[in-house]
């Protein structure tokens, strides 16, 4: 194998440079290989990745215009899924799923269960996931081997609900010229392009390593608690160091790979209403390109955050207000649903736009839409929504609506997803959220 | 001792509850006809009986203080913007991009004792840390204050004394030898592999960038290791430890040299090197920078830049006008604390306040002379401020009455007496607002002939069984506010129909806006809220029932100053909680998870 640092970073320290380059070229395919071997069972369709994505937007849907009519593969879209049209064939429909898990926290006891199959923890007055987010279950595996394990990035600003642990969260990147620059920006090689011979890059590791020394050592002082905090930013460390390795190695030669259009520096509100399209438009195609290149091979979008009470296009009241106060069978909220789900498709459109081989970027992906909760009036855990788009490389079934008739766990759902990707997982989420079997109806 | 309902209302709310006991409350609320104690009679859903079942009323419950654990705290964005300046100049740019501060328990200064930071924070932290480096070498000022001396040969003994020196600074402590060996060793790796390039002068200052960067991204800088000392009296906070506690608690920015030597040299553990500090440190231009900080963090004003409005249903409304608003509280807040001295309580009935011509706009006050005189001049005239007195026949008072919490607290088109209500009750009067329960139908009801707009369609919500328990503590205050429009304006009417804004808060009925501050001033609750608001802010966790003693004290010594805030500060810095720690470490993650199957 070819060595990833030009430098030792234990002979810097030691005032040891040993300066000269070497630049072994492998196959590009060659880096999608998984080196850890046991837990990721990498079995590539027509030779790409296979990549995760999340699509979320607060204040869920309205059930009855949500779920298709019909089921099985002769379904038609129902209102609130006509902006995937274009989607259609690639598009697993599935409902009827319940999150089981207690639902004490309006909004984010539901997303909590949903996302990370387990019960919100109560901190306080506040509340945290109390594992895992689907995203970083996923990124801790797939995510090893690419410049970063996860994108996060959202349209509105919010703190995501991307965790790693409890009250440890991903925060979306919510500029998105600030989201290029951090993927594209400075040192991002193109494909076919040399690597950088950069000593500074050496000793950025160096400094890093000595950084990494200080928190172990340190940690030994604190509680239990706080030793988690300071191993997190430990982890976070290390990421960085693998991230300047990567720097140093051959560009991916990706045919897909090219620079996309620089975003605007500044978005700003127009009659009191962000630009949620123009924006999320902006992130997604950054995204794309990020997954083209194979900078990442998972990410979450958070268009909009539970409870969010943004004003959008045409709507007389901010989106939360209106689903407790709007009465009837609520027009405006299901206005916004419809405008959440097309910025789904902008998505979707993203990742389509990129040829991958035979097929798309959409193909090699599985995305799911969802939100945080079913019916937000009622804050409902029931028929939770639930869209998957993307085969990911001819594991899931597409073109499909199933609908459980017997309330199923939604873990299940998280469950086959993990396995689509790869993972060896034997069971997703706890207490009332466990489950050791996926949803085998989706599964090819 | 025998209560009346009206007694009884005081004990309800105010700490008389807990010298009172929780028994006593409820036999007399009974025969008062109230059923069962309000879920936002504090601590009494969260605090063992022990504590709350004296028999002894008008008795504090004397006890010995036990100090509460060890708190890691990260700095804040806004701390570590400040310590950069402070450090190396006010020319030296920090970065914009850091992690958000995340804010728990109502303060961000919470938030940075609890939440983890994410890889991407980490990745912030370090190209920070680079630029920030980079910039301190290529600025004369800041480099003559990062190193002092003139290197020579291959510059190590400059690059040891001047990375020892700044490395106290950084750290906020003396560095050992074993770190300094690191830093240097840094600094070696750098000129040997950057030699080719460069040489001289050049090459020593580029060498030396990576040792600062190093200091900058440690843990050492970015977090407060602040675990304490066990003497022959207990376990306390070190000298050294109280130096950082008292910048970051007075300032919100890292300790200066004065007080760095003063914890370095030990004084910081005795009253009197403490009580020294203290009053240097409120004399200092940084209190203000400190205590603006507190009141933006638990007044949410960092959230007004976000608040977005519909300007077609409010034409005063402007992008800028978040900043505004926060900018009009700030100077209200500081000229309250710093020129008047004046009474906390009063900050809610005062007449005067701080506007740019936009917010005299929105307050239908003519702009002060100053301001159009400088619009004359050709002077930026949002960012002019002038002080007002607002006139005595308006009903806006005080800081309910400015668009950073009207505006804030109210949806993008309407106002909202749930949202401002809440806000009077949890964060004023230390009020507990349960979350409603998720299995429930939080719909409002439909309209119907009797409750036709949203107005009274809440009524009926706050009547229901289900929803009322709460929302009778919290919409009824914000009824009272409903003069004001959901940007901040003065209206007698919505929707064609005539407002009536009297309520009652905790058994005390008011007519209006007006007689509502008098009641919010008056409330019992009001100033311990404070104390034990400020004392978290200090401490980076709400205050715990150990610590009751202390906080008790300083309730009482806020009274006795007359609610003064600047003597608070210093009390509670001065006080026992502060300067106190306990040897367990503890702090799980409170209420672990279920049996994880």
């Amino acid at each position: 194998m070819k060595a990833v640092s030009k430098f030792n970073r234990r002979s810097i320290l030691r005032g040891l440079v040993g300066g000269v380059a070497v630049t072994l070229g492998l196959p590009p395919l060659e880096r999608f290989m998984n080196t850890h071997g046991t837990a990721w069972a990498e079995d590539k369709s027509d030779g790409f990745p296979r990549r995760f994505g999340l699509f979320f937007w607060g204040n869920g849907v309205v059930p009855d215009r949500w779920v298709p009519k019909t089921t099985g593969t002769e379904w038609a879209l129902s209102d609130q899924l006509l902006p995937l049209a274009a989607h259609r064939d690639r598009l697993t429909i599935v409902s009827g799923m319940r999150v089981g898990v207690p639902n004490t926290e309006p909004h984010f006891a539901t997303a909590c269960g949903f996302l990370s199959g387990r019960p919100i923890l109560k901190n306080g007055s506040d509340h945290t996931f109390s594992g895992p987010s689907i995203d970083q279950v996923i990124a801790q595996v797939v995510g090893q081997e690419t410049r970063f394990a996860s994108l996060e990035f959202g349209a509105h600003n919010s703190q995501g609900l991307s965790f790693n642990a409890p009250n440890s969260k991903n925060p979306p990147e919510t500029n998105p010229f600030l989201f290029f620059e951090r993927v594209f920006g400075g040192s991002f090689a193109l494909p076919g392009s040399e690597p950088k011979i950069d000593p500074t890059i050496a000793l950025r590791r160096s400094v890093l390593d000595g950084v990494m020394d200080q928190l172990t050592a340190v940690k030994t002082s604190v509680g239990a608690a706080d030793k988690l905090r300071l191993e997190q930013h430990f982890e976070g460390v290390r990421s960085l160091e693998k991230r300047l390795a990567k720097l140093e190695e051959d560009p991916p030669n990706l045919a897909a790979c090219a620079l996309p259009t620089q975003p605007l520096e500044d978005y700003p509100d127009i009659e009191g209403r962000p630009q949620l399209f123009e924006k999320n438009k902006a992130l997604s195609e950054i995204a794309a390109m990020a997954l083209a290149c194979d900078q990442t091979r998972v990410f979450s979008s958070w268009f909009t955050a539970p409870v969010s009470n943004v004003l959008f296009a045409g709507a007389s009241s901010g989106h939360h207000e209106l689903t407790h106060n709007e009465p009837g069978d609520q027009p405006e909220v299901h206005k916004i649903t419809v405008q959440c789900v097309e910025a789904f498709a902008q998505m979707l459109d993203a990742l389509a736009n990129v040829q991958e081989g035979s097929g798309t970027l959409l193909d090699h992906c599985v995305v799911l839409g969802t939100s945080d909760v079913s019916l937000a009036k009622t804050h409902s855990p029931e028929d939770f929504p639930v869209a998957l788009v993307g085969s990911a490389g001819g594991k899931l079934k597409t073109g499909l609506h199933y609908r459980s008739s017997s309330n199923e766990n939604s873990s299940k759902v998280m469950l086959t997803l993990a396995r689509t990707m790869g993972l060896d997982l034997a069971h997703f989420g706890s207490d009332e959220g466990f489950t050791d079997v996926g949803l085998s109806d989706i599964e090819v | 001792m025998q209560l009346s309902c009206r007694r009884l209302s005081f004990f309800g709310m105010c700490r008389g509850a807990r010298r009172l006991g929780l028994a006593a409350w409820m036999s007399a609320a009974t025969a008062c006809g109230v059923a069962e104690a309000p879920a936002w009679i504090p601590d009494v859903a969260t605090a063992d009986s022990a504590s709350l079942s004296t028999d002894v009323p008008d008795v504090v419950v004397a006890s010995e203080l036990e100090p509460a654990a060890p708190r890691l705290h990260r700095l804040t964005s806004r701390q570590f913007r400040n310590a950069i300046a402070d450090l190396f100049g006010p020319e030296i740019v920090a970065p914009s991009a850091l992690e958000p501060d995340p804010s728990m328990e109502g303060l961000i200064a919470i938030g940075a004792t609890q939440a983890s930071l994410s890889p991407r924070g980490v990745e912030q932290y370090a190209e920070g840390a680079e630029k920030i480096a980079a910039q301190v070498i290529a600025n004369t000022e800041a480099r003559k204050r990062v190193i002092a001396c003139e290197p020579t040969g291959d510059g190590r003994d400059c690059a040891e004394s001047a990375l020892r020196a700044t490395g106290r600074r950084v750290w906020r402590r003396v560095l050992t030898d074993a770190e300094a060996g690191t830093l240097l060793a840094v600094y070696d790796a750098a000129r040997q592999a950057l030699d080719p390039e460069l040489d001289g002068a050049a090459l020593f200052d580029r060498a030396f960038t990576y040792p600062l960067s190093m200091l900058l991204q440690s843990p050492f800088f970015l977090y407060r290791f602040e675990n304490g000392e066990s003497t022959d009296d207990g376990h306390r906070y070190s000298s050294v430890e109280m130096a950082s506690r008292l910048a970051f608690f007075i300032w919100n920015t890292t300790p200066d040299d004065a007080l760095l030597d003063a914890g370095i040299a030990g004084e910081l553990v005795t009253d009197a090197g403490i009580e020294a500090q203290v009053a240097r440190m409120l004399a200092d231009p940084r209190a203000q920078q400190g205590v603006e900080n507190f009141f933006a963090e638990w007044l949410e004003l960092y959230n007004l830049d976000s608040v977005s409005k519909d300007p077609n249903v409010f034409r005063h409304y402007s992008a800028d006008l978040g900043a505004a608003a926060r900018q009009e509280t700030l100077r209200l807040v500081s000229h309250w604390v710093f020129e008047k001295d004046g009474d906390y309580r009063e900050l809610f009935t005062t007449r005067e306040t701080f506007v740019n011509r936009r917010l005299a706009a929105i307050y239908d006050i003519p702009a002060p002379a100053e301001l159009l005189e400088s619009a004359e001049t050709g002077g930026t005239t949002d960012l002019a401020f002038a002080k007002v007195t607002l006139p005595a026949s308006s009903i806006r008072r005080g800081l309910l009455g400015q668009v950073s919490f009207l505006a804030q607290f109210s949806h993008p088109t309407s106002s909202s007496a749930t949202l401002r209500g809440k806000f009077v009750r949890t964060k004023l009067i230390c009020g507990v607002v349960p979350s409603p329960p998720a299995n429930l139908n939080t719909a409002i009801p439909e309209p119907s002939p009797t409750a036709k707009t949203l107005k009274e369609r809440l009524v009926v919500h706050m009547e229901s069984d289900e929803c009322g328990g709460c929302h009778r503590t919290i919409d009824p205050i914000g009824f009272g506010l409903e003069n004001f429009d959901g940007l901040g304006r003065f209206r007698t009417h919505d929707n064609g129909a005539l407002i009536d804004p009297s309520g009652e808060l905790d058994f005390e009925p008011f007519d209006d806006a007006l007689d509502l501050m008098e009641t919010i001033a008056n409330h019992p609750m009001l100033a311990p809220c404070f104390v034990r608001t400020l004392y978290g802010y200090a401490n980076g966790h709400l205050p715990e029932a150990g610590e009751a003693p202390v906080t008790t004290a300083l309730e009482d010594e806020f009274a006795a100053v007359g609610y003064r805030v600047k003597p608070l500060v210093s009390a509670i810095a001065r006080s026992a909680g502060f300067r106190t720690v306990s040897k367990t470490k503890t702090a799980e993650i409170q209420g672990a998870p279920r049996g994880a199957r």
